[in-house]
């Protein structure tokens, strides 16, 4: 009796090992985790997946005759993250960065241009002491009251429709607005389409996308328009709007500018825009260290590709002899244009 | 009108076919069951991560079964979840959320005294949601599994008998009780899988829903599923049941990114009976 409750035993134990491990018989092997493993993969993926090698003009094949002389097994990791984030940055793009524990790569749109505001300038000069703040914006009238000022620091901060309602609502009887997205570097897309729904009286097509679709690099799948419904067909603003741009307007905020061209009511002043216009795809590398890199395109909607910045309207920089005198260039030419010299 | 008549003729016969061809023995007894159990996972979607992610997992069913000696059928809803670590670092969430109605017929051939065969259909679906923060844009993801299976399941039927003992001023005693060990074992017939395309992520500069949605449909791989649980009958008509069991996923090579996912689970189940 004893050893049949033995052998019982015995042969459910036996079952539950065997099970315990079934898997990876069918499963794949995980790739290597050493410096060259690693850097293979990473550079595979971009090659298969990134975007943009045509607008940045990127030899990608010489990249990696470059990069892969240079990583070998007994690499420090923090050499081998030196080397992998050198090879990203030489996409210039700002979509594009390595994460690990110790460190962050990044390609810094801002630099390749002046920063185009001087924010002390605007609060002593055009917001002044009674601005308001409705949600992230800071908004006041300007020009003796005949236009406003708002100024919108970051995609990333979430506003309502009602804090937009107001802050139209307060200005609905001036000649214009000027909307200020200098320095901002981004954030939420569904930001810029809240944000335009408040300025279109018709559901309006106001950019084209694409996304990738294969590993050969113009592999990308048909490209669609992007249309934005109104927000309410009644309450729109439909004076003019002056965007301020300038290289520090990265990501949603060229999002925001290329859609600012598609619309009869809003033009952009300042230094052309950071760009950023593809969305980033995230992921890990075998030694545990993640990614992201942009996969899809986004187009005007006659077809050009503004990866690169989007150029103003109207070009102006901050000019030293109009600060000194307390005026802000780049402000001063988007209210000539909107409510003349 | 004629549509309809054939219709009612159609429904007529395929009634008065299925009374005809199963003189179903009128012992069937329905469970409501539910199940707990906690144990080992591991998960790896090369969309996202070489990497594969191992951890906790906690699984919960409800579901409904009929059985009968010479038949059972039941369906049934899983949740579970599993927290997976990779690299000693990063953390990935899994939400499953799977179903199956099964039916299974006694296979005498294969059945002896005691020892019964049991096979038939298993039709399963399961959406696996998983979260990762740090993949960025592709952080969140979605995918459909659904297949059909062929179900076994051996059972072997015993009761301990009644053992008592006298010692002294004690008397133990232990009541014959009733038990079923049974294996099952889920082999894929058809498997039919909605996962992602090939840039992994959604076009998210999109606004139109259906078109963020582009997915990648496709047929195969492999999922298996196994149950070895003792089943102890109580006086009452209810049962509980103590299961080991385990689950793989691998979507395969018609897979853009492969999914390998696998669970193992120490589950107790109880059966309330409810007629």
């Amino acid at each position: 009796m004893r050893n049949k409750r033995l052998t019982r035993s015995s042969v459910f134990i036996a079952v539950l090992l065997l099970l315990n491990s079934c898997e990876y018989i069918f499963f794949k092997p995980i790739p290597s985790c050493s410096a060259p493993g690693t850097f293979e993969y990473l550079w595979s993926k971009v090659d298969e997946q990134y975007a943009y090698f045509d607008v940045k003009n990127v030899d990608w094949d010489a990249v990696y005759s470059r990069y892969s002389a240079k990583i070998r097994d007994d690499i420090s990791e923090d050499s081998l993250f030196f080397y992998l984030g050198s090879m990203l940055n030489e996409l210039r793009d700002g979509h594009v960065n390595l994460f690990s524990e110790f460190n962050v790569s990044r390609f810094d749109i801002t630099l390749l241009g002046p920063q185009n505001l001087d924010y002390r300038l605007v609060k002593e000069h055009y917001l002044g002491n009674d601005f308001y703040t409705t949600g992230p914006f800071q908004h006041n009238f300007i020009a003796g009251g005949r236009a406003a000022y708002i100024r919108y620091a970051s995609f990333s901060s979430g506003f309502t429709n009602d804090n937009i309602r107001f802050i139209l609502d307060r200005y609905k009887d001036t000649g214009g607005l000027v909307l200020d997205l200098r320095q901002n570097g981004g954030g939420y897309l569904s930001g810029v389409y809240q944000l335009l729904s408040h300025f279109i009286t018709t559901e309006t097509p106001v950019y084209k996308t694409c996304i990738k679709s294969g590993p050969d690099h113009n592999a990308f799948s048909d490209t669609e328009p992007v249309y934005i419904a109104p927000f309410d067909t009644l309450l729109a603003y439909s004076a003019p709007v002056a965007v301020l741009i300038d290289r520090g307007s990265y990501s949603a905020s060229s999002m925001f500018s290329l859609a600012a061209i598609a619309l009869d009511n809003m033009f952009l002043v300042g230094d052309t825009s950071g760009g950023g216009l593809g969305m980033p795809n995230g992921g890990q590398l075998p030694n545990g260290w993640t990614y992201r890199f942009s996969i899809t395109r986004t187009l005007s909607l006659d077809d050009n590709n503004y990866e690169n910045g989007v150029p103003p309207d109207i070009l102006a920089f901050l000019d030293p002899a109009d600060k000194a005198l307390g005026l802000d260039t780049v402000i001063e030419a988007a209210l000539d244009s909107l409510l003349g010299p | 009108m004629k549509y309809f008549r054939s219709c009612r003729i159609a429904a007529i016969l395929l009634i008065a076919s299925f009374s005809a061809a199963e003189e179903f023995p009128k012992l069937s007894r329905h469970y409501l069951h539910l199940d707990m159990g906690a144990a080992y996972g591991n998960f790896r979607d090369t969309g996202t991560s070489p990497l594969r992610y191992q951890g906790f997992t906690a699984a919960s069913t409800a579901g409904f079964l009929s059985a009968n000696p010479e038949f059972r059928w039941g369906l049934r809803t899983d949740i579970f979840y599993t927290a997976g670590i990779a690299a000693n670092a990063y953390l990935l969430h899994s939400f499953y959320c799977a179903s199956d109605v099964f039916y299974l017929r006694r296979i005498p051939p294969l059945s002896a005294k005691g020892l019964d065969f049991f096979a038939g259909p298993a039709l399963s679906g399961l959406t696996a949601f998983t979260i990762n923060d740090a993949y960025q844009n592709a952080m969140v993801n979605v995918d459909i599994f659904s297949g059909l299976f062929l179900r076994s399941q051996l059972q072997y039927a015993f009761k301990r008998p009644e053992w008592g003992k006298k010692l002294a001023f004690l008397r133990l005693q232990r009541p014959a009780r009733d038990y079923v060990l049974a294996f099952r074992l889920d082999i894929p017939v058809l498997r039919l899988n909605i996962r992602p395309e090939f840039p992994y992520v959604l076009n998210g500069t999109q606004t139109d829903i259906e078109k963020i949605f582009s997915r990648h449909f496709f047929a195969g791989g492999l999922q298996l599923q196994s149950r070895l649980g003792l089943t102890r009958f109580l006086k009452n008509g209810n049962a509980i049941e103590t299961a080991y069991v385990w689950e793989m996923i691998s979507t395969g090579r018609r897979d853009i990114y492969l999914l390998e996912s696998a669970r193992h689970a120490l589950v107790f189940a109880f059966y309330f009976r409810l007629n």
